[in-house]
């Protein structure tokens, strides 16, 4: 079944996937703290708003993945947020994570780079198991 | 029966930005390694504390031994250029190895004038060792074998955008900023100018190949963009091995600014690199060394 980006269900979907997921285990070892991925509002496709998830993430474990409040967006210490056209050709395979992430196109609006890229192989294992929920975009992208 | 590009009227191209950099490195990178001066970087190195000590010796072992490699590692790209008759390109890349090995004797000069000893392979760590002892020399000598377009973007990447345009390049900027901001090693300082003005031609060689193969074969995006994708946790790895030794980094090195700095090269470059999506292949031979990267 597939699930819009960035909702509940969707982040229900990530977090299962993400804890099956034995190379982001190892990578996240020493990972602590939450992230937050955001998809920018983007009214041509009907995302009136800007929609993000949160995930608590520890020691290699996703301790929970919901659709956000601001409460979240607040306390999380990295946010990485995305217009939806990146969004659409990272889930296509289109983008490579990293680089997309490196090249800014997908923005770390909130968080330090340098301790990110401590964590490259977590963060693409991260980036590519979201690919892998199965997904449905909004029509028109 | 071969056929002479000079003897005919074809003659050579010297509007293409390989043989303007070739000209470029006649008056710039000839150098010599033995004429720097380091008496005072002698004096400079008795006066550091062990931390300075430390990193100046890790910095070294790692800038030698990656010199090293991409001396040992340039030539199947130079025979499969030559190969395809690309002679202003392969005229460009003498003076690249030439180049490198002054690098190496450069880099070894500073390791037996300032009477050091021991085996500097201790610093090479995991990630450096997967680039520098595997995909490097892996990817270079499959062109003996296969000098597909494929192989020529996976080689270039390796080599110029994440050895050279990665690595070397912020290693080199640090270094010669902290040294120079302190006043210290002086000779060291200059050879670092040198260096890096070597590895910008290098650097903007390696954006003009991988941005003439992408003009030729769209599909080549895609084999820059998974190259990259795979050697970047290795690559940020060494640098995080580096800075990752000591609490505070000696010289007033910021950890931070380093990171930032090596992601800023490799983001720039890629920029460069999927503007020749949509160039012509003859916009990129024509194009000029500020477009490709190359400032110095």
């Amino acid at each position: 079944m597939a699930f819009e980006p960035f909702t509940a269900e969707w982040a229900r979907e990530y977090k299962e996937k993400l804890n099956q997921n034995e190379q982001y285990r190892q990578a996240a070892q020493t990972w602590e703290g939450p992230i937050v991925f955001m998809v920018e509002k983007d009214p041509s496709v009907g995302l009136e708003e800007d929609r993000w998830i949160f995930l608590d993430l520890w020691h290699g474990e996703c301790r929970d993945a919901r659709a956000s409040s601001e409460e979240d967006l607040e306390s999380a210490p990295t946010v990485i947020s995305g217009d939806t056209q990146t969004w659409k050709q990272l889930f296509d395979g289109q983008l490579e994570p990293i680089s997309t992430l490196m090249r800014g196109r997908l923005r770390l609006v909130k968080g330090n780079m340098a301790e990110l890229s401590g964590y490259v192989l977590a963060a693409q294992q991260l980036m590519k198991t979201a690919m892998e929920v199965d997904t449905e975009l909004p029509e028109g992208l | 029966m071969r056929v002479m590009q000079t003897t005919s009227h074809q003659g050579l191209d010297h509007s293409l930005l390989p043989m303007r950099l070739y000209h470029k490195a006649k008056k710039l990178g000839t150098w010599n390694p033995r004429d720097i001066d380091l008496t005072q970087d002698k004096k400079d190195w008795d006066s550091f504390d062990e931390v300075e000590k430390e990193m100046s010796l890790r910095l070294n072992s790692v800038f030698l031994a990656g010199e090293e490699a991409v001396t040992k590692d340039l030539l199947p790209l130079i025979q499969v250029i030559a190969n395809e008759g690309r002679l202003e390109e392969e005229m460009f890349l003498t003076t690249f190895l030439w180049e490198e090995a002054k690098h190496v004797e450069i880099f070894r000069r500073f390791v037996d004038d300032l009477g050091l000893s021991g085996d500097l392979s201790v610093y090479h760590s995991d990630n450096y060792k997967k680039i520098f002892y595997e995909y490097l020399p892996e990817a270079m000598d499959r062109l003996t074998r296969d000098p597909s377009p494929e192989a020529q973007a996976e080689a270039s990447v390796t080599y110029n955008m994440i050895v050279e345009g990665m690595l070397a390049e912020t290693g080199y900027h640090a270094t010669f900023t902290a040294y120079k901001r302190l006043g210290v090693m002086p000779g060291t300082v200059q050879a670092f100018e040198y260096l890096k003005r070597d590895e910008s031609r290098h650097i903007c060689y390696g954006v003009y190949l991988l941005s003439r193969l992408i003009a030729e074969h769209d599909h080549i995006w895609d084999v820059v963009n998974k190259r990259m994708e795979l050697l970047m946790e290795p690559a940020i790895g060494v640098v995080h091995d580096l800075i990752g030794q000591v609490e505070e980094l000696p010289f007033n090195l910021d950890k931070n600014e380093l990171v930032q700095t090596a992601i800023k090269q490799f983001g720039s470059r890629m920029d460069v690199l999927e503007r020749a999506r949509n160039q012509s292949v003859e916009n990129i031979r024509q194009a000029r060394e500020e477009e490709m990267g190359e400032v110095l």
